[in-house]
């Protein structure tokens, strides 16, 4: 063990230490000791339902995300390519990335009712925009003479966005993804916490309801892990598609 | 030999909102087919302008640009190399073929590859290659598909001494192995001189040709060239021409 890990499971320790001692004279109810949250952690996953929770919230996150992916992409390429004629077009949508996604809960209840696809639209429409901004900037900043080499061969407009402008935004796009993804994560959870019946932000509005802050810590830890490991495979996605950037394996 | 590109009167204005820029003004001259011509000119006379025109990468505000054969194809060397990050040495020289659905066998591309001197660096990406070799990339991926025109815009000018005598070289034998017709940018007057069959002198902005002077030094050219009496004479002529102007 190197002296930086020795470093942070001291400090790690020192806080459950510190947590045991503070829980001590607290109301176990609101503020729970750390053996009572171990105990809890075999409660949840002792139990079927921290699966349907999870398989529920993320089902919607991947939905959702893929849903608001693709319109960006597709959207970010043809108008980030396009000069003048579409950019007005460009800009007066631009200015929707203002609305915040979680003011469209109550909106999206009354016209797609409480079901899954109103939170489709929803993460759908918080993964859209930073995926969109971020393909438009690099649009800006892309210099013509990539385009140029394919024109001298006799490029068609197509092989041009296939061949050169996709490939080249892809890191904007997938940093884009990630930005969006992150904010989908807290966007579902709270979501859920109002129009749901299901998920890992309904339930712990439950254990809310109920006082069992120790079960609401365990899901925390839950959302801690599947944001870091969401995270984690768009880093990997990412580097797989855009290698160049590092050396390459062989 | 046949005209293979007649250029007359080549205008292009650039304009900002704040004013007009003449590049080009009532620039003309014919590319004989096989010709190895260079074009020599200060930095910012238009030069890489009229390159640009020629390929159809940029429209030019009024003249004609008239090929012997309609639907030529062309070779394009950039200054910096634009090569696609994204593609290793074999698929970045194999892209313009990709694009035509051209097949050549992966022998020739290899054969291509060891003709530019890059045998072994087939898998590498751009970013591990020296600026040096990203150009031999640049060259092997114009030639890939053949063209009979090959465009060359200041192509060596960010590679060191050395490096450049050897791609000038390397330049030199190609066009001597097929004879295609070459437009060769640059603002080192050497490098002009030691290349061209035909030398191109452009005027300051906005630039227009004031001078054509065919270069009668020996082939095969060779370092020794670079410091023949002949060679010298030509480049005070082009000096003394470049300085009246």
């Amino acid at each position: 063990m190197n002296n930086k890990n020795f470093f942070s499971c001291t400090i790690f320790a020192g806080l459950l230490v510190a947590w045991y001692l503070l829980s001590f004279n607290a109301n176990q109810y609101i503020f729970p000791s750390p053996i009572k949250i171990a105990l809890a952690f075999i409660e949840v996953f002792s139990q079927i339902t921290f699966i349907f929770d999870s398989l529920s919230s993320l089902l919607r996150l991947i939905i959702g995300f893929f849903l608001g992916l693709i319109p960006a992409i597709v959207l970010g390429l043809l108008i980030g390519q396009t000069n003048k004629d579409f950019s007005v077009i460009g800009k007066s949508f631009e200015s929707l990335r203002f609305v915040p996604p979680l003011a469209l809960v109550p909106l999206t209840i009354l016209w797609f009712g409480i079901g899954e696809f109103s939170k489709y639209i929803i993460i759908a429409w918080t993964v859209f925009f930073p995926v969109y901004i971020s393909i438009l900037l690099s649009s800006k900043n892309m210099d013509k003479k990539i385009i140029w080499v394919a024109k001298s061969f006799n490029a068609t407009k197509k092989q041009v966005l296939l061949k050169v402008v996709l490939p080249y935004l892809t890191p904007s796009i997938v940093s884009g993804a990630r930005v969006g993804m992150g904010l989908a994560f807290s966007v579902i959870i709270a979501a859920e916490l109002v129009g749901a019946f299901s998920g890992l932000g309904f339930r712990l509005w439950f254990f809310q309801s109920v006082f069992r802050v120790d079960l609401m810590l365990v899901y925390i830890a839950l959302l801690i892990f599947y944001g870091f490991v969401l995270d984690r495979f768009l880093k990997l996605i990412g580097s797989k598609l855009f290698f160049w950037g590092e050396k390459s394996e062989q | 030999m046949n005209n293979e590109i007649e250029i007359k009167n080549l205008t292009k204005d650039y304009a900002t909102d704040k004013k007009k820029t003449k590049a080009l003004d009532k620039a003309s001259f014919n590319i004989k087919s096989g010709d190895f011509v260079s074009i020599v000119g200060a930095s910012g006379c238009g030069k890489s302008t009229l390159l640009n025109c020629i390929a159809g990468f940029i429209k030019q505000g009024s003249g004609t640009i008239k090929f012997s054969r309609q639907n030529e194809k062309i070779g394009f060397v950039f200054q910096n190399r634009e090569l696609f990050p994204w593609l290793n040495t074999f698929e970045n020289i194999e892209f313009g073929l990709k694009l035509n659905n051209q097949t050549r066998s992966k022998k020739t591309i290899n054969g291509l590859i060891a003709k530019v001197g890059l045998k072994g660096f087939e898998k590498s990406y751009p970013n591990e290659l020296s600026i040096g070799m990203q150009q031999r990339v640049g060259i092997a991926r114009a030639l890939a598909t053949k063209p009979r025109i090959i465009l060359m815009d200041e192509p060596f000018s960010s590679v060191d001494y050395l490096t450049r005598i050897k791609l000038q070289e390397l330049l030199m034998h190609i066009w001597e192995a097929s004879k295609p017709s070459v437009i060769f940018v640059t603002h080192d007057i050497d490098e002009a001189i030691f290349l061209g069959e035909t030398l191109l002198i452009m005027s300051e902005r906005p630039g227009k040709i004031i001078k054509e002077i065919k270069i009668d030094l020996p082939r095969p050219r060779t370092t020794k060239t670079l410091t023949s009496k002949r060679f010298n004479q030509i480049k005070s002529k082009v000096l003394k021409i470049l300085n009246a102007n």
